[in-house]
């Protein structure tokens, strides 16, 4: 029973997660807390791909901003900035856990039809 | 870049593409070109040419870009500068840019396959195929670089045994004996080097 219900679990969480996360159509970034302040003090130099296609750990982001202020005249941010910038870029961008080869993805595979055998 | 590599014959300054003049995209009005090495060292929008007596040490060519660790390391792991090294030469990669994953095809007839493949300083010597996840592979057809260190055209005509979903995956190997590998290679803090073999999904109908 108990495994009956991990099971259930499981299969529902993709799903919920998927609902809750929503993308800004213009930027890209996930649409969660602190997304704004990336939008604004990110976007201004570089495109949001920049962002969204890394992954990164907390230190490892806050590193990026300390490179970017030391060699690209980013500015400098007060702390409750900077803490709400980093804790949305290690929230929403964190290292994958998986790093071995994903299958094919859904959107490159046979349509139904011609998997309907 | 080493002035070894600088002084082959194939280490171009490229003012001219397609008989027109170089794009502005391309690096109008001079850019280098240096193949089969990162694309930091073909710049584009060139104005002048440095010989120094030193690694480059300009903007963006420090610290930890376009560098890979010495050693190889797990997955995740966090490498201090002074461990990572300057990628040279690129590993060898091919493409299928015909046709395009998710395909139908009708069962029966073979399907035809083309695409390209490179090999950093090295020639592509074998390219090969797989439908059955690389359980087996069959060889495929390469033809010769136009020049030294140019994309080789190759084409394949892939057979399968009945309906069903299969992958097409398409392996290279270069003249020194090394392959694609099939899975992600060498984990690396930026990303580098991923020359895992391409594949595609193919619908085989009855």
């Amino acid at each position: 029973m108990k495994r009956k219900l991990l099971l259930t679990a499981l299969l529902l969480l993709p799903g919920a997660a998927l609902q809750a996360t929503e993308i800004d159509e213009a930027t890209g970034l996930i649409r969660n807390p602190g997304w704004e302040l990336v939008r604004i003090h990110c976007g201004g130099c570089h495109s949001h791909a920049t962002v969204t296609g890394q992954r990164a750990d907390r230190q490892t982001w806050l590193g990026m901003i300390r490179w970017m202020q030391a060699t690209q005249n980013l500015w400098q941010f007060d702390p409750a900035t900077e803490a709400r910038i980093l804790d949305y870029l290690a929230d929403n961008y964190p290292p994958r856990p998986n790093h071995r080869r994903a299958a094919i993805p859904p959107t490159l595979l046979p349509q139904p039809d011609a998997r309907r055998l | 870049m080493p002035l070894h590599k600088a002084l082959e014959d194939e280490s171009m300054i490229v003012w001219a593409m397609n008989g027109e003049p170089l794009p502005l995209l391309h690096g109008y009005p001079l850019r280098m070109l240096c193949a089969g090495w990162p694309a930091s060292v073909s710049g584009k929008w060139l104005t002048k040419i440095m010989i120094r007596d030193r690694v480059h040490d300009g903007e963006k060519m420090l610290g930890q870009s376009y560098r890979v660790p010495c050693k190889p390391v797990a997955p995740g792991t966090s490498v201090a500068d002074e461990d990572m090294c300057i990628i040279e030469s690129m590993p060898v990669k091919s493409l299928m840019t015909y046709p395009k994953s998710g395909v139908s095809h009708a069962a029966g007839a073979p399907l035809d396959i083309r695409g390209h493949a490179w090999a950093g300083d090295q020639s592509v010597a074998e390219i090969l195929t797989s439908i059955d996840f690389g359980a087996t592979w069959q060889v495929a057809k390469i033809e010769k670089a136009a020049n030294r260190l140019a994309w080789q055209h190759w084409s394949a005509s892939v057979d399968f045994p009945g309906p069903g979903y299969y992958e097409v995956w398409a392996r290279a190997v270069d003249s020194n004996g090394n392959s694609q590998p099939v899975i992600l290679p060498g984990w690396n803090p930026r990303g580098y080097l991923n020359n895992a073999c391409h594949r595609i999904a193919v619908g085989v109908t009855a």
